[in-house]
C-alpha cells in the first residue's frame, strides 16, 4: 500500500486517524460524505464558490469505484471503472482538471467488436470508417450505419442536455397529489420536451419510442448483422440488471453515447495513471480551493436537530457540524442507514426501499507477462482499443438469463482494455494489465461466491481464449471483484454501477426514486450527489456538478440559530457540551 | 345454554378468509347470535360482512344505549396487533398522535395520514404492554402498515378476519361487566385498555366512549366470540342489555361528533380528486399534532396548514326539520349572492331528540358557531318529488 500513501501524500490528503481537537475546531459550511468522483466534483464546485468544504471518506483511499490500485504483484490498474466515457467537458473546464494534472494516455479509443473469425467490426467516431468494417458482414447494414450513428448521436445530444441539468420535480404525481401541483408537473415535463424542437416529426416519434423500448428492438429494427447488434446492445445493458430486450435499455445506449472526450463523440479515453488520476486531479482542485479531504473517516450517522441537518457523526464517535451535508454515497444507504428511517415519511421510505440495487457487473483484473495474440491482428499491431465480446443479441440474452435466478452463464459478455499499451506507468516490469468488465454476475449467487470464483474466472478466460489464443498461459496474477467484493472493498452497495438500477421508474425526475429528486434530501440542509441521482452512473461528474449548483441556490441558515432554538426546545445538555468545543460554520453568503 | 353447539357451528363459518368473490357477503363470527337478536331482520353490509342494521326499532335501541346498556357486533372492523422493539417508534411515525407518550393501558383515537396530511383513517390505538399495541379502525390497512413498517423492527399481525369485536355501551355497562364476572375491568368503561384471560378465553378490552355514553369494545378470537357474547348477554339480563344494530351506533356516533371514513371523509387513498379527502386538522385533530415529535406521516403538510389556516373544518349541525340527505350543501346569503359555505356529510333524525343532527364541514372564513345556514331539502312526499327550503344551525365547529 506504500503506493497509495504516495498518491495521498502527493495530493495533500491526510490518511492519519482523525485528530479530535483539530477537527473539532475546524468550521465548515459543507460536509461531503464520500470522496467518490461525484462527491469530489461537488466539493470542488462548492469550494470554488467560496464554501468551506470538508470531504469525509470511509476508505483509506479516495475515489470510490473510480480508482487506481494494485491488482497483482506491484502492477497497478483501474480496479473498478476503467474507461472515461464522458467526464463532462464543462466539469473538466470549470474545475481546471487538466491544470490539476489530468492527462489522457489515450483518447478517441476505438471499440472493437470481436469476431470469432477475425472479421471484427471497429467502431470509431467516424461512421463511414465503421461502415467499412461492417461491409464484410452485410453491405446493406454498412450502408445504413452512418444514418443510424448520426441519429443516435443527435438523440444522445438531447439526453446530454438533460444530464447537465437539475430535472423538474413531479410534486403533484409523487408527493401531494394536489391539482395545482399536477399542472406544475405537466409544465416541468413540457420544459423537458422543449429540446425536442430540433427533431423532425419522425425523429420525435422515434425518440419517444426509444424511451420505453429495448435496445434489442431498436437494433432488430435497424440491422441484420448479429455482431453489429451485439456490440451496440452491449452499451445498452452495461451496468444494468437488464437484458437486451428489457425496456429502458435503448435509453442505456443513448446514455453511453452522450459522452464526449476531447471534442469527440462518442468519446472513450484512458487517463494516464489509471482512473485514479481523475480523482487525484479532483482532490487537488478541492485542496487548492482550501477544501479538506479526510480519508478513513466513515460517516455513521447524519445528525438532525429540530428537523434539519446539522452535521455528521463518524464511526469513531467524532461529531462534525455544518449547516449543509451532501452525500456522495448511494441514496439508499444515505437515507436508510445514515439519516435513518425515522426521518422519512412512509411514502418516501417505501420509494427509497423500492430502489433495486443489486449489481450484475464484475471486474476481472489480470496481470499478463505479455500481450496475447488477438485473432485478426498481427502481433505487435494490437490497437489500443476497447474490445467487446458480445457476438449477438441472443448471446447477451442467454448470458443475462441465469443471473435472474442467482446463477451465471459460462458465456458472459465482456469489455476488455489493455491500458498498459498506452500507459507504461502502471507496471514496473513491462507486464500488461488486462482490465475486464464482465456481465452478468449476480450479487447473490445462489451457491455463494466462495466456491465459484475459479469456475467463473475460468469461463471468462475460456471465452476470451476464443479470440485470444493462449491467453491462459500469460496470466501471472490478478483479482476478481464480484459485486459482493465491490460492495465490501469500495463501499459500493450491492456492487451496483449506478447506485440503483436506472430503470424507467428511476430516471430523471424520478431519480433516485419517485418523490425524491433534484438532489434534495428529505431533511432541510441534506443533499444527494451520487450516481444514484440524475443522470446516473459512470464517471460523468454531472450528479456532483448539478447538486453543487442546486446547493448554491439555496439559502443557508446559519447553524447557531438552529441549534440554540433546539436547545431552548429540549434543554439538551449533551448538545451544550458538544457546542463548547465546536465553532460553527456561518453561511458563506 | 347453547354455548358448545353454537361454538361448533361457528367453527364451520368461513371467518378466516376475506370474501374471494367481491359480491359475496360473509357472516361475522357473531352471525348466529346477531341473527337471533335481529328481530327486525333488517341487515346491512359492512366491509364485506352482514351485520344487523336494526334489531328492533331505532327508538328502542337508542333508549337501551342512552339509558341502559347495548351490545353490537363490531367484527367487520380492521384489527391489528403491533409488537416489537420499534413498535412505539413505528406508530409514532405512522400516526399523528404522540404515541411514545402513552403508558401501558392508555388508549387514543388518532388520525393516520398520508404525507400530504390527508387522513387515511382514524385509528384507535391501545398500549397493552411495553412493546405491544392493539389497533382497530373502520377499514383495512395492512398494506399501508406494511409499507410504513419498512426499516422498523416490528411485527404486524392482521386479525381483521379472524377476530370478532363486540361493542358494549350505555350507562349500565359497569353493572353488566360485574354481573358477567368482569368486575375488575369496570375502569375501562371510563378509560384504558387491557388484555385478560376471562375464564379461559383471551379477550382485549378497550375503552370506547361515544360522546356522553360510556362504553368499551371487547375483542376475541372468532371461534370464541359466541361464548363471549352469551356470557355478556346472560350477565346483562337484569340491566336492560339489548343487542343493537348499525343504525343506532351511527346515530350515537353522529351525535357525538366523531367523523367516519366513507361517510364524513373519503380515505385519502380512495379519493380520485385530491381535494375530496380531508386533513387531520380539518377533521378536528389539531390538538394531537405535536411539533416536537419529529417526522410522522403528514407532519410537514399539517404544520403548514396549521400556520396558514384551514379552508374547511368539521362542524356539527342541528336541523330545523327532518334531516337532509348526506351530501347536502349548506348555503348562506352574502349580499345578493347565495354562496355554498358547507356540506352535511352524515345526518340522523335522532328519535330521542327534538331536532335532527348532522356532521359535516364548513368554510372557516364564512361560518361561525351559532350561524344559521340555508338548506334545500329534496324529498318524496306521497310519490311526489318536492323541494323545501329549511334552515340549520351550526352548533359547533371543531378546533
Ligand atoms: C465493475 C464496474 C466497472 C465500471 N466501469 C466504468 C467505466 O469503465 N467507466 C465509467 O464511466 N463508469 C464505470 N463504472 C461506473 C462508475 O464507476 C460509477 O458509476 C461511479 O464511480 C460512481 O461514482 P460516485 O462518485 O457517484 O460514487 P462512488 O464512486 O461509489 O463513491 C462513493 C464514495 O462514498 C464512500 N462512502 C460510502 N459510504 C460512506 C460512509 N458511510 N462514510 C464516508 N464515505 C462513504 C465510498 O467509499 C466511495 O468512495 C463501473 C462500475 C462498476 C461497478
Amino acid at each position: 500500500m506504500s503506493f497509495l500513501k504516495n498518491i495521498l501524500a502527493r495530493v495533500g490528503l491526510d490518511t492519519r486517524a482523525p485528530h479530535g481537537s483539530e477537527a473539532g475546531h475546524a468550521s465548515f459550511d459543507v460536509i461531503v460524505i464520500g470522496a467518490g468522483h461525484n462527491g469530489l466534483v461537488c466539493a470542488s464546485y462548492l469550494a470554488k464558490a467560496g464554501r468551506r468544504v470538508l470531504v469525509v471518506e470511509a476508505s483509506e483511499q479516495a475515489g470510490g469505484a473510480c480508482q487506481t490500485g494494485v491488482i497483482g504483484g506491484d502492477t497497478r490498474g483501474s480496479r473498478c471503472a476503467h474507461l472515461l466515457r464522458g467526464l463532462d467537458p464543462e466539469v473538466i473546464k470549470n474545475l481546471g482538471l487538466h491544470r490539476y494534472g489530468l492527462k489522457y494516455a489515450a483518447r478517441t479509443m476505438p471499440t472493437v467488436a470481436l469476431d470469432y473469425d477475425g472479421a471484427h467490426i471497429i467502431f470509431s467516431h467516424n461512421p463511414w470508417q465503421v461502415a467499412e468494417s461492417i461491409k464484410p458482414h452485410s453491405a446493406s447494414d454498412a450502408e445504413r450505419y452512418p444514418e443510424f450513428h448520426k441519429r443516435i448521436l443527435q438523440f444522445a445530444e438531447i439526453i446530454n442536455h438533460w444530464n447537465g441539468q437539475t430535472p423538474g420535480r413531479l410534486r403533484g404525481l409523487f408527493e401531494t397529489g394536489a391539482f395545482e401541483d399536477l399542472s406544475a408537473d405537466a409544465k416541468a415535463l413540457q420544459q423537458m420536451g422543449a429540446r425536442f424542437d430540433v427533431l423532425t416529426a419522425e425523429d420525435k416519434a422515434e425518440f419517444l419510442r426509444l424511451f420505453v423500448s429495448s435496445v434489442g428492438d431498436l437494433l432488430d429494427r435497424s440491422f441484420d448483422t448479429q455482431l453489429l447488434k451485439g456490440a451496440l446492445a452491449f452499451d445498452g445493458v452495461l451496468g444494468r440488471a437488464a437484458g437486451p430486450f428489457s425496456p429502458g435499455t435503448a435509453l442505456g445506449l443513448l446514455q453511453q453515447w452522450t459522452g464526449e472526450v476531447a471534442g469527440t463523440k462518442p468519446g472513450i479515453a484512458l487517463p494516464e495513471g489509471g482512473m485514479g488520476a481523475v480523482i487525484d486531479a479532483l482532490t487537488r482542485s478541492v485542496v487548492a480551493r482550501r477544501g479538506q479531504v479526510r480519508c478513513s473517516a466513515r460517516v455513521a450517522q447524519i445528525l438532525v436537530e429540530n428537523g434539519r441537518t446539522v452535521g455528521v457523526e463518524l464511526a469513531s464517535g467524532e461529531r462534525i457540524f455544518a449547516p449543509q451535508v451532501v452525500s456522495g454515497t448511494d441514496p439508499k444507504t444515505t437515507l436508510m442507514d445514515l439519516l435513518g428511517r425515522e426521518h422519512m415519511e412512509t411514502r418516501l421510505a417505501t420509494a427509497v426501499d423500492g430502489i433495486t440495487q443489486e449489481g450484475v457487473t464484475a471486474k476481472l483484473n489480470l496481470v499478463l507477462d505479455r500481450m496475447p495474440k488477438i485473432r485478426g491482428f498481427d502481433p505487435g499491431q494490437v490497437p489500443s482499443a476497447r474490445f467487446i465480446v458480445a457476438p449477438s443479441l441472443d448471446y447477451i440474452e442467454q448470458a443475462f438469463h441465469p443471473s435472474k435466478y442467482g446463477g451465471f452463464s459460462p458465456d458472459p459478455i465482456m469489455e476488455v482494455v489493455f491500458p498498459t499499451l498506452n500507459d507504461a506507468s502502471l507496471s514496473d516490469h513491462n507486464e500488461h494489465v488486462m482490465s475486464i468488465i464482465v456481465q452478468y454476475t449476480p450479487f447473490h449467487l445462489k451457491e455463494g461466491w466462495d466456491n465459484h470464483r475459479e469456475d467463473f474466472i475460468q469461463s471468462c478466460v475460456d471465452v476470451l481464449g476464443n479470440y485470444m489464443s493462449g491467453l491462459g498461459d500469460h496470466i501471472i496474477g490478478g483479482e476478481l471483484l464480484a459485486p459482493v467484493d465491490l460492495e465490501q472493498q469500495f463501499n459500493l452497495r450491492g456492487g451496483h454501477w449506478h447506485h440503483g438500477e436506472p430503470d424507467l421508474a428511476h430516471q430523471a425526475m424520478m431519480r433516485p426514486a419517485p418523490g425524491i429528486s433534484q438532489y434534495l434530501g428529505p431533511v432541510k440542509g441534506l443533499y444527494l450527489c451520487s450516481a444514484g441521482c440524475h443522470p446516473g452512473g459512470g464517471i460523468l461528474g454531472l450528479a456532483g456538478k448539478n447538486a453543487a449548483e442546486r446547493m448554491l441556490k439555496d439559502r443557508v441558515e446559519p447553524l447557531r440559530t438552529v441549534r440554540s432554538a433546539h436547545k431552548a426546545h429540549h434543554g439538551d445538555d449533551e448538545v451544550e457540551a458538544a457546542e463548547a468545543d465546536v465553532s460553527y460554520g456561518e453561511a458563506a453568503q | 345454554m347453547m354455548d358448545k353447539a353454537s361454538a361448533k357451528a361457528l367453527e364451520e363459518l368461513p371467518v378466516s378468509t376475506r370474501p374471494a368473490d367481491p359480491l359475496r357477503v360473509l357472516p361475522t363470527p357473531l352471525h348466529m347470535k346477531t341473527s337471533i337478536a335481529c328481530q327486525a331482520n333488517d341487515w346491512t353490509s359492512w366491509a364485506g360482512y352482514t351485520v344487523p342494521n336494526l334489531c328492533t326499532s331505532l327508538e328502542r335501541e337508542m333508549s337501551a344505549l342512552t339509558r341502559h346498556a347495548a351490545m353490537a357486533d363490531l367484527s367487520p372492523m380492521g384489527k391489528y396487533a403491533v409488537s416489537g422493539d420499534d413498535a412505539a417508534r413505528f406508530l409514532d411515525h405512522l400516526l399523528v398522535a404522540n404515541i411514545a407518550d402513552l403508558n401501558t393501558g392508555d388508549v387514543i383515537l388518532t388520525p393516520m395520514c398520508q404525507s400530504n396530511g390527508r387522513v387515511i383513517n382514524l385509528v384507535s390505538v391501545a398500549r397493552l404492554g411495553a412493546t405491544s399495541w392493539w389497533l382497530t379502525c373502520d377499514g383495512r390497512h395492512m398494506n399501508w402498515l406494511y409499507q410504513a413498517a419498512v426499516g422498523f423492527d416490528v411485527t404486524l399481525v392482521d386479525y381483521s378476519d379472524v377476530h370478532a369485536g363486540i361493542m358494549l355501551a350505555g350507562p349500565e355497562v359497569s353493572r353488566v361487566l360485574t354481573a358477567a364476572d368482569l368486575g375488575d375491568c369496570t375502569d375501562i368503561v371510563l378509560r384504558g385498555a387491557r388484555r385478560i384471560s376471562w375464564d379461559g378465553i383471551d379477550i382485549t378490552l378497550v375503552h370506547r366512549g361515544v360522546g356522553q355514553v360510556p362504553g368499551l369494545s371487547i375483542w376475541c378470537a372468532g371461534s370464541e366470540a359466541a361464548i363471549v357474547w352469551n356470557r355478556l348477554m346472560d350477565g346483562g339480563a337484569d340491566c336492560g342489555l339489548e343487542a343493537v344494530g348499525r343504525m343506532a351506533c351511527e346515530t350515537l356516533r353522529i351525535e357525538s361528533g366523531e367523523p367516519a371514513p366513507g361517510r364524513d371523509f373519503i380515505p385519502d387513498p380512495e379519493a380520485l380528486r385530491s381535494d375530496r379527502s380531508r386533513t387531520a386538522i380539518e377533521l378536528g385533530f389539531d390538538h394531537l399534532i405535536d411539533e416536537g415529535k419529529g417526522v410522522f406521516n403528514g407532519r410537514a403538510a399539517l404544520l403548514e396548514e396549521r400556520a396558514n389556516g384551514s379552508v374547511l373544518r368539521l362542524a356539527m349541525f342541528s336541523f330545523q326539520g327532518a334531516a337532509p340527505q348526506a351530501g347536502t350543501q349548506l348555503h348562506k346569503k352574502q349580499g345578493r349572492k347565495d354562496i355554498i359555505v358547507g356540506v352535511a356529510t352524515s345526518t340522523t333524525s335522532a328519535p330521542h331528540r327534538a331536532s335532527a343532527r348532522g356532521l359535516g364541514f364548513v368554510v372557516t372564513d364564512h361560518v361561525r358557531p351559532g350561524d344559521v345556514l340555508d338548506v334545500t331539502i329534496e324529498e318524496t312526499r306521497e310519490l311526489l318529488q318536492v323541494t323545501r327550503k329549511e334552515s340549520c344551525m351550526v352548533v359547533e365547529i371543531s378546533g
